[in-house]
């Protein structure tokens, strides 16, 4: 036993009585979205109170109060992530997509789209992307450099298929040099 | 602008590192600083392109370009955050810059929440900066990414400057509607480029025609899509653009089980495409994510599995089955499942996939099991609260006030304990990786140190934390200790002496949680009462607290209490006064203090730890009393000053008969206490010292057991399972091995008569010929200790417990009488035997039954004197089994020989040899040289030599072969079993064999030695291997040595023996026979072999449509090289002819070349025309 992993006989269980649970949403949605669902709430609480009766005297402030506390612990993306720390069950006890699956959101998607760009098109174009050459060289690169630079530019004959094609018309060339040698 | 990306910055970096073509230095210097910040643009490698940057800034410390390619660089590895830092250090020194501005809104864009103020950054650039028109581009996106309004988006599109620089911009804009707002998009992105022209009229445009790409692709029906996307070349951006919009086109469509349909469609007919495989398993993912918020858990169990298998290494699949097991409570897979996963997150960390951020989403996961086994949520079941952490709350009425209090969970800790475990071990892991993501500077790791020692302290007390790392994994857990502790230690070396105190956020939170630790920790230290045989527990809470409490904050302890403050932290703040003896807060406590604090909270758990295990043990009340002493010296090295800790040893001094010690205690408990008249224990010691008078002189010296001597817990321990041992043998009631245990129990409790009942019992019920020897032996053991019992009980007690040697030095010494001699000389037998001394065994045995006096013995002491071979064989065995179960072989070959060289027929124990070696060779066959080497002994018979030579031999095998025979030779053998480890011995050679074979073929198929590969798996047959297996591999050999006739052949035979592996084997075989054609042609036309080459090409089948471009290029560069060797008037027209073939092999392709910049295609179908119109031409010039 000792030195071992432990292992009780008490598993870990989902604790309900989260925020989470208590507005009825995913531990992963965003703060955003979460706000707008307390604002909704607290909005049906208060219309309550205007026709509750008595025996129902209390009830909505009391929900409307406790809303006011979860949105003063989960209501920004920094208090969120703060109670998703001291809390962190709530978050990886949730089936969920991974890091890899990000892209699926559409402002994941668009961030990509510029650095596309610039791998299709070319480093050269400009584009709002860190991989744009010209945001690199604001002032362009100086003619001194520029001319040095020439010297290093490899021409390699660059295939971008996935296949290895090596034959290039300077063999068929070499080919017919050697039979009319011959 | 130069071709930058075609530039080798390496080569030009080091032209200008010597000196290069310059004169000067300063527009050298310039010049290298320039190269060295710009190519980190270019660089794959992170630590490079800094170090690049680093260079830059040493070489030109004043120009602010190399600061502000840090800022780019940390953007183009997805550092935002660190670049966003620096730009705004940067822009407070300039803040009028452009090009800073625009990095803050294009940086600013990203944020969400962030977008508007991205846009008003970008229009006051537009505004100050009329010629930098590019800001009105952010301007536009910030809107884009906003809100689709058409009318903002028509105004904003309007104000954008046209041009050929200005096209990707626009395209850009373009993309991103597309993509946010389908296909209302792609109608505003179709009319804005008909009304603005944005686009030259020059063709190609590249960007016109990538747009209209992307709007094909978001409206392309299932076969068009598929037959574009195998154009595109694979693991590139515009792959992954494809699928986006194939997943963005779908995934708002309501039958989605029909789109995933599609995915998988696409995933068969792409199967070597992660980008696909990716696609699909997200999608997967997505449905297992819907079915388990809707408490389908099972289904999306189910869906996770084949995630797993698309993608078993990413880990978020692991998780998810974790949380899924957790929610079904699944025990066993449950502990499985989060093992597993963090095994693999250990394993990347050691591959170095680790950083700050990912130690603190680490750390979250640790502290989920921490905080399960401190106290259970509270949630209710059925009315009852539950209660299974270590702590439970308690409300209790303090001066009339109802008050919640934090208690320790008594009963969970006493039932459960491997809760308290789980609560210190995860605790101290989510720590080490809190700490981790504290960065590598000793200062922020450290959480400051106000001087080396105090630093020092804490380097190990972090070290000691980390040794949870190992408890949690074990292999790859101590190798990350070991990794982590070595880093730390390093910087710290390198560091040399402290640094301040540091000041972030993410320290606040380490150091509350480590307050809320240590408060825990020293509530459990003060009210737990651990067991006798929680004495491991005692141990890990007391080192991992040692540890802890060098990181008490003196500042947060004495912060003013607020609402959400735990009992528990107010409680410590109350024991570290007292302890401290403060009359005030402090600011910061010194290392003598925390020591202080520490050392007083260990010694007291160890105090109520001596009270538990004396209450528990007190049966036996004198052991009992020397176990609880024992923890008391313990506690005594930390806190030498506590009347406490002297009372106790005073009492149980006294107890165990240890008077003079007692009094010495006292003695020291009225030092202590000397100003302190009114302490409570007074009263107690005075009648501790009233009980010493009364027996003066008749105590013993007390000395302390070593450690290790005597392991009283499991005395003990042994006497709470009596009970079982009664169920047991209720259920068996034959067992001679458990009446042998209940008997041995009551005689070390000194109930003679009770275990001679026993004895009794077991003769009358265990009737085989093995049972009545044992359980007579029993008896007779029982009787002959019962009339030594007055001289050396002690000794007899071990002796039950397999030490027989003090028993057998009192047997020696004693005075026999004539009625228990044979008794003594069967003990002493038994001793000897016990000691492997089989002659003297016998020679006592021998006595023995000269001597008995009892008809009932005779039986066993005959047996005993006669074949002492036999009853040293049965225990050699018994023994042997217990080392093979611990898979110490080296300790069962020990055993074994010496046991053959002991007995008188050393043939006797051959084949327990040969069994064992057998056992050895079969769990090292993967690795031979970890069997240990049987040690070589020499027996006293004729066949010595042979013996000997035997065991000489190299391979172990050879050994067991040879030890066979000599049992066959000497010793009167069974048949049947010999025939059943000759067939043992034949197996582990063809397993042997076969991995040698298979470890072979591996090796030159990797030194591309294929031919010796080829004859190597043709020895493979007849073993147990699948032929259709070898004749895959066979395959693919001949493919690699371009025997693609034999491969054909081979191929033919696979489908007509094994359809199944034939069909999953046919797709992966065109591929691989196409590449290596590929190769084998090229090498071949350039030779001008035609003739080989052109029917070669004609048996490949391509799969893909690069596939089907590079077969048409090869064959119009065939054709070619034929036509060219056609020369002279004759053959002129076949040479036309060939050259028109040539161009309709090529000319489908021309197009699709031209989109792919695919050069080589485009040069041969030029140079094929006008080789053709020349030749035409001269015909018409003739």
């Amino acid at each position: 036993m000792e030195n071992n992993r432990p292992k009780p006989k008490a598993l870990i269980q989902y604790d309900e009585s989260n925020y989470y649970s208590f507005l009825g949403v995913s531990p992963l949605a965003s703060a955003k979205e979460i706000k707008s669902i307390i604002t909704k709430k607290q909005n049906e609480a208060k219309g309550r109170k205007r026709y509750q009766i008595s025996s129902q005297f209390g009830e909505a402030e009391t929900e409307f109060g406790k809303l006011q506390k979860i949105l003063e612990h989960i209501g920004t993306e920094d208090k969120k992530q703060n109670y998703d720390r001291i809390n962190p069950h709530n978050e990886l006890l949730t089936v969920q997509l991974g890091e890899n699956e990000s892209w699926m959101e559409g402002m994941v998607q668009i961030n990509f789209v510029s650095s596309l760009l610039s791998e299709v098109l070319g480093k050269d174009q400009f584009l709002p992307t860190p991989s744009s050459l010209p945001l690199w060289v604001p002032k362009g690169i100086d003619a001194e450099l520029q001319n040095f630079l020439s010297q290093f530019i490899e021409y390699n004959n660059e295939n971008t298929d996935e296949s290895d094609v090596k034959l290039s018309i300077d063999d068929l060339d070499e080919l017919a040099k050697n039979q009319d040698h011959h | 602008m130069i071709q930058s990306e075609k530039i080798d910055w390496a080569k030009a970096i080091d032209r200008l590192e010597s000196g290069g073509t310059h004169k000067e230095s300063a527009s050298l210097n310039h010049h290298l600083a320039n190269c060295y910040s710009l190519s980190a643009l270019f660089l794959a490698d992170y630590s490079v392109a800094l170090n690049n940057i680093k260079k830059a800034k040493a070489l030109e410390p004043f120009n602010p370009i190399h600061q502000y390619r840090l800022v780019l660089l940390f953007f183009h590895f997805g550092q935002w955050e660190q670049g966003r830092l620096l730009l705004e250090q940067m822009q407070e020194k300039l803040p009028e810059s452009v090009s800073l501005k625009y990095l803050r809104s294009m940086s600013a864009l990203r944020v969400r929440g962030l977008e508007k103020r991205a846009g008003i950054i970008a229009k006051d650039i537009s505004r100050q900066n009329k010629d930098f028109q590019w800001a009105a581009f952010l301007s536009v996106e910030s809107a884009v990414r906003v809100k689709f309004k058409k009318g903002i988006l028509e105004k904003g599109f309007r104000s954008l400057p046209k041009g050929p620089e200005y096209q990707a911009s626009w395209l850009d804009l373009f993309v991103k509607i597309i993509i946010l707002y389908g296909n209302e998009g792609i109608k505003f992105v179709q009319g804005t480029v008909k009304t603005f022209k944005p686009f030259e009229k020059e063709k190609p445009n590249k960007a016109e025609e990538l747009l209209n790409r992307l709007i094909a692709w978001s409206a392309a029906s299932e076969q068009a899509f598929n037959e574009d996307f195998a154009g595109i070349v694979p693991n590139t951006k515009l792959e992954q653009m494809a699928l986006i919009c194939h997943f963005n086109r779908n995934k708002r469509k309501e039958d989605f089980s029909k789109y995933l349909s599609q995915v998988r469609r696409l995933h068969l007919a792409f199967p070597e495409r992660n980008a696909v495989k990716r696609l699909y398993a997200a999608n997967l993912s997505l449905i297992a994510v819907e079915k388990a918020s809707k408490g389908d858990l099972n289904g999306a169990m189910a869906i996770l599995e084949v995630c797993q298998k698309l993608e078993p290494h990413n880990l978020i699949n692991w998780q998810n089955k974790a949380t899924i097991f957790t929610l079904l409570r699944e025990r066993k897979s449950y502990y499985e499942a989060w093992e597993t996963l963090d095994r693999y997150h250990f394993r990347l960390a050691l591959l170095g996939r680790f950083n700050q951020h990912k130690a603190r989403f680490l750390a979250k996961r640790f502290r989920m099991f921490a905080q399960q086994a401190k106290m259970t949520s509270s949630t209710e079941e059925n009315g009852f609260q539950l209660n299974f952490g270590i702590f439970k709350k308690e409300t209790r009425i303090n001066n009339n006030v109802l008050r919640n209090f934090i208690a320790v969970n008594q009963q969970v800790i006493d039932n459960d304990p491997e809760q308290l475990r789980q609560w210190l071990h995860f605790t101290a892991v989510e720590l080490v990786f809190l700490h981790l993501s504290l960065g590598t500077k000793p200062a922020n790791y450290l959480l400051g140190c106000p001087d080396e020692l105090a630093g020092k302290a804490k380097l190990d007390a972090l070290t000691q934390l980390a040794s949870a790392l190992q408890v949690l994994i074990k292999e790859e857990g101590a190798l990350l200790k070991e990794k982590v502790t070595e880093m730390w230690q390093n910087q710290w070396k390198m560091i040399g002496t402290a640094q301040a105190d540091p000041d972030q956020s993410e320290a606040a939170f380490v150091k509350s949680t480590h307050l809320e630790t240590i408060a825990d920790a020293a509530l459990l230290l003060y009210s737990w009462e651990p067991s006798a045989d929680h004495e491991y527990m005692v141990n890990e809470l007391i080192d991992f607290f040692k540890a802890e409490c060098l990181f008490l904050d003196a500042k947060l302890l004495f912060e003013d209490e607020k609402d959400n403050t735990p009992y528990q932290v107010s409680l410590l703040k109350q024991v570290v006064i007292e302890i401290l003896d403060l009359d005030k807060p402090k600011e910061s406590f010194s290392l003598k203090e925390l020591t202080k604090i520490s050392d007083h909270l260990c010694s007291d758990l160890l105090i109520g730890f001596s009270i538990g295990t004396y209450e528990q043990l007190k049966s036996n009340a004198k052991s009992a009393a020397r176990k609880a002493v024992q923890i008391l010296e313990k506690a005594q090295k930390l806190n030498n000053n506590n009347p406490r800790i002297e009372y106790f040893r005073a009492r149980y001094l006294f107890i165990g008969g240890f008077f003079e010690e007692s009094k010495k205690a006292i003695a020291k408990f009225y030092k202590i206490t000397q100003d302190d008249e009114e302490n409570p224990l007074v009263k107690s010691i005075e009648d501790i010292q009233k009980a010493l008078e009364e027996v003066d002189g008749k105590g013993q010296s007390y000395a302390p057991v070593q450690s290790g001597q005597v392991d009283f817990a499991r005395e003990e321990k042994e006497e709470m399972v009596f009970g079982e041992l009664l169920k047991e043998i209720d259920q068996f009631p034959t067992s001679t091995q458990t009446y042998e245990q209940i008997i041995y129990l009551l005689i070390r409790k000194g109930e003679y008569e009770a275990a001679s009942d026993w004895a009794k019992k077991a003769i009358a019920r265990c009737l085989s010929r093995q049972g009545q020897l044992k359980s007579r032996l029993l008896s007779m053991e029982t009787e002959a200790f019962f009339s030594i019992k007055s001289e050396c009980q002690e000794e007899i007690n071990f002796y039950t417990k397999g030490i027989h040697s003090g028993l057998h030095k009192v047997l020696e010494k004693l005075t026999r009488t004539d009625n228990q001699s044979y008794l003594i000389e069967f003990l002493l037998g038994q001793c000897f035997l016990k000691s492997r001394n089989p002659r003297q065994a016998s020679n006592h045995f021998r006595a023995a039954l000269e001597n008995c006096s009892k008809q009932l013995y005779y039986g066993v002491l005959k047996v005993l004197a006669s074949d002492i071979d036999k009853v040293m064989l049965a225990s050699t065995q018994k023994t042997v089994a217990e080392a093979i179960q611990a898979k110490d072989f080296e300790q069962a070959f020990g055993v074994i020989t010496e046991f053959i060289a002991q007995i008188k027929q050393p043939e006797k124990g051959l084949m327990l040899l040969v069994d064992t070696l057998l056992k050895a060779i079969t769990h090292h066959l993967d690795d031979p040289a970890k069997i240990p080497p049987v040690p070589v002994r020499n027996i006293q018979t004729d066949w010595n030599p042979e013996w000997l030579a035997v065991l000489k031999r190299e391979k172990p095998i050879d050994a067991v072969k040879g030890i066979l025979n000599l049992s066959l030779k000497y010793n009167a053998s069974d048949e049947e079993r010999n025939r059943k480890i000759q067939s043992q011995i034949k197996e582990i050679e063809n397993q042997q064999a076969l991995a040698a074979t298979i470890a072979n073929i591996s090796d030159l198929s990797e030194k591309g030695d294929f031919e010796k590969a080829l004859l190597e798996l043709d020895k493979l047959k007849g073993h147990q291997t699948s032929d259709a297996l070898i004749d895959r591999q066979k395959i693919t050999l001949l493919l690699k040595l371009n025997r693609f006739e034999e491969a054909e052949s081979l191929l033919e035979n696979l489908q007509e023996n094994n359809g199944a592996a034939y069909q999953s084997f046919l797709n992966n075989y065109e591929t691989l026979k196409f590449q290596q054609v590929a190769k084998y042609v090229q090498g071949l036309l350039r030779k001008g072999d035609h003739e080989t080459a052109l029917p070669l090409l004609n048996s490949v089948k391509p799969k893909t449509p690069a596939q089907k471009l590079d077969l048409a290029y090869f064959k119009a560069f065939g054709l070619t090289v034929k036509a060219y060797q056609k020369k002279g008037n004759d053959q002129r027209a076949e040479k036309i002819n060939l050259l028109i073939e040539a161009i309709d092999e090529i000319e489908p392709f021309i197009g699709k070349a031209k989109v792919q910049d695919l050069n080589h295609v485009q040069t041969l179908y030029d140079k094929l025309t006008k080789d053709l119109h020349d030749l035409k031409s001269n015909d018409y010039g003739k």
